[in-house]
């Protein structure tokens, strides 16, 4: 086409364009918005039933947290605290590793599991098995958690997932934040 | 050329991942399962369509200077369409998917079917092209991921097939196992297709 | 009023890349021969190399500088063939046919060997070592690296020296790009008279290296009814345009060199 490619018809075409795009993405926006949320919101509610079984209702803890902490969630039956849900946020193997950690009020771990993750399948994506998860339920406030390969010599030890250690350690660090977070909040809670 | 073969070409002749050799950094990346090979496939094929049609409908009033500009801005414009809607409507797919839906955009087979075929043809033919080289892709993408989840990981779309006594090769999980097999299928194209040009040629 | 945002995010910039495309294209523009983009259209555009360049871009360069003949691309049709030769201005031409020509004659029972050549066997190769085997440093090598390039089995070796078969020729050039020692030229295909010699070396020396190459005695300068041949720099040269192909030239010829084909 042989048509005069001065710099109003440029930015003029390729204005609309763009306008266009951004109208039609805008709408589709607003239309699936409320959904998504309530998407998510779901997952999450999800997430803390399964870490802690115990609690029929949840409400979120609002102060201030370390980084890395996304929210904390007091658990409740009978209008006690049964426990806390901590949604800890560590650096993988290969990206963020979003998980949610239950933990009772003395510190023992009541349940883990991994909201979101791009790890390796069949190496790092392993850590979401409950052959790794399970490891960690029960363990008290004082447990080392230390990582060791292969096979352990005390329960307290975790067995990391065969060929990602680094997977392994981020989902244990994670768990190590939520028990001190746990901790924090009695610190708090007794000033 | 006629409608079927618009499709076909895709399939087959013109296959974008072992033909072409478009599009290679999703086909290795995704191919470690065959639930993801599936459903970036599909996704990309949705996207294909989409905007091979956008793009024949648009194509005589889009100055060459910013041609380029103007397809990847309708490109993204779709992908962000569809993460929004799969995110919506299918999370658990959306879920699984993840990182790799915004990275349709970038998949090179989108802006060379734009660049190659929907600029140059009518709406109906640029639809048909999308379908078929999208679905080649997604053919593509399954038969990668088939190979490499079941001898790296012994299990098919998470199933364990092999049993607990099958030693997976995992290096076939890892980025060098993803070469191996994308290269090994790729010399299995080209034999195929000599043997068939030689057949022809003894007529 | 998220939409109205929206819009006038993304649209401010297209706006604003929309405006800084417009001002590249003035300051990066670059004097192209609008026929090469106009050639370029059309050809195929599969890239398949058959012409023997790098693709269709570098096709219709070389189209458009003349360089190569449509009738190089096997895949054009006729009327694209036409309006190609029509934009490089050659309309006249397109029912002449033209055709490669090895302009040597040193086969191996006329040229002397000066060495021994061990080495990689490519004309190419060959020609950076002190040229090869051949005593003669103007003509053909004789490793026949034309042969290899030619995509349409036009070429062949005869003793030690390649020879163009006129009926597969398609002149799409390849083998006048490779050739190091540029003795391969394309020709009309009517054209009969053709001296088979690039040498510049003055007689005497000429005849060391080889007994049939062209001395430069200029006789056939003499006798043409047509001054169609002359001699320059030792080495006599015919102008295609002016030939009548009468064959006096290579009657008179004392080293034999001028070839004459019959009807």
């Amino acid at each position: 086409m042989q048509k005069k490619e001065n710099i109003f018809i440029l930015s003029g075409v390729l204005f609309v364009i763009a306008a266009v795009v951004a109208l039609l993405l805008a709408s589709v926006n607003m239309l699936t918005k409320d959904t998504i949320l309530q998407n998510t919101e779901r997952e999450k509610l999800q997430a803390r039933q399964m870490v802690l079984s115990q609690a029929e209702s949840f409400h979120e803890l609002t102060e201030v947290y370390p980084a890395g902490i996304t929210s904390v969630y007091a658990g409740e039956k009978d209008n006690k605290t049964v426990g806390y849900c901590v949604q800890v946020s560590q650096n993988g193997f290969g990206g963020l590793i979003d998980m949610m950690v239950g933990v009772l009020p003395n510190g023992e771990i009541a349940g883990v599991t991994i909201v979101s993750m791009s790890e390796t399948p069949g190496l790092g994506a392993k850590t979401q098995e409950e052959s790794f998860l399970g490891q960690f339920i029960g363990q008290s406030g004082g447990a080392s958690l230390n990582l060791v390969k292969g096979s352990k010599a005390s329960d307290e030890e975790i067995v990391a997932v065969s060929g990602a250690t680094i997977s392994s350690a981020a989902v244990r660090d994670g768990v190590y934040a939520a028990r001190e977070t746990v901790q924090l909040i009695k610190r708090r809670a007794h000033r | 050329m006629k409608s079927v073969d618009v499709v076909k070409k895709g399939l087959f002749a013109d296959n974008p991942t072992f033909v072409q050799l478009l599009g290679m950094c999703p086909t290795l990346a995704v191919t470690t399962g065959v639930a993801n090979g599936l459903g970036m496939g599909l996704s990309a094929t949705a996207v294909l369509i989409c905007s091979n049609v956008v793009i024949s409908l648009i194509r005589r009033f889009v100055p060459n200077k910013i041609r380029i500009a103007s397809y990847i801005v309708v490109i993204a414009g779709f992908v962000s369409m569809i993460e929004m809607l799969l995110a919506a409507y299918l999370p658990a797919i959306s879920k699984s998917l993840g990182l790799f839906i915004p990275l349709i955009v970038v998949n090179c087979i989108i802006l060379a079917r734009a660049e190659a075929f929907a600029s140059k043809n009518t709406v109906g033919k640029s639809a048909l092209d999308g379908l078929g080289m999208g679905l080649g892709f997604t053919m593509a993408l399954v038969l990668i991921s088939a190979i490499r989840e079941l001898l790296g990981n012994g299990t098919l779309l998470g199933y364990a097939v092999l049993g607990s006594g099958f030693q997976p090769a995992t290096m076939l999980i890892l980025p060098p196992g993803a070469f191996i097999v994308l290269g090994l299928l790729i010399g299995i194209k080209q034999w195929l297709t000599g043997r068939k040009e030689a057949k022809h040629n003894d007529h | 009023m998220e939409i109205v945002q929206s819009v006038l995010a993304l649209g401010g910039l297209g706006l604003i890349f929309g405006a800084l495309l417009g001002i590249a294209a003035k300051f990066f523009s670059v004097e192209t021969d609008i026929r090469v983009e106009k050639i370029a259209s059309l050809l195929p555009g599969a890239n398949c190399g058959g012409c023997g360049f790098a693709g269709c871009a570098a096709m219709a360069e070389a189209l458009a500088e003349g360089k190569a003949m449509p009738s190089g691309c096997a895949v054009l049709k006729d009327e694209e063939r036409g309006a190609i030769l029509e934009m490089m201005g050659l309309e006249g031409e397109q029912t002449v046919k033209r055709v490669a020509k090895v302009l040597c004659g040193g086969n191996l029972d006329v040229v002397n060997e000066k060495c021994n050549y061990d080495g990689i066997l490519d004309c190419r190769a060959a020609n950076r070592y002190a040229g090869g085997s051949k005593a003669c440093l103007y003509g053909c090598l004789g490793y026949g690296t034309c042969v290899s390039a030619c995509r349409f089995d036009a070429l062949s070796m005869e003793n030690g020296v390649a020879k163009v078969s006129a009926d597969k020729c398609t002149a799409c050039g390849s083998c006048v790009a490779v050739c190091p020692r540029n003795i391969i030229s394309l020709v009309p295909a009517d054209q009969r008279a053709h001296v088979l010699c690039r040498s510049k070396e003055r007689g005497a020396v000429q005849k060391e290296a080889c007994r049939t190459g062209c001395i430069g005695c200029k006789i056939c300068e003499k006798v043409c009814p047509k001054q169609a041949i002359s001699v320059k720099d030792n080495l006599a040269v015919i102008n295609y345009e002016l030939c009548s192909n009468c064959g006096l030239c290579a009657e008179k010829c004392p080293q034999k060199i001028i070839e004459i084909k019959g009807e």
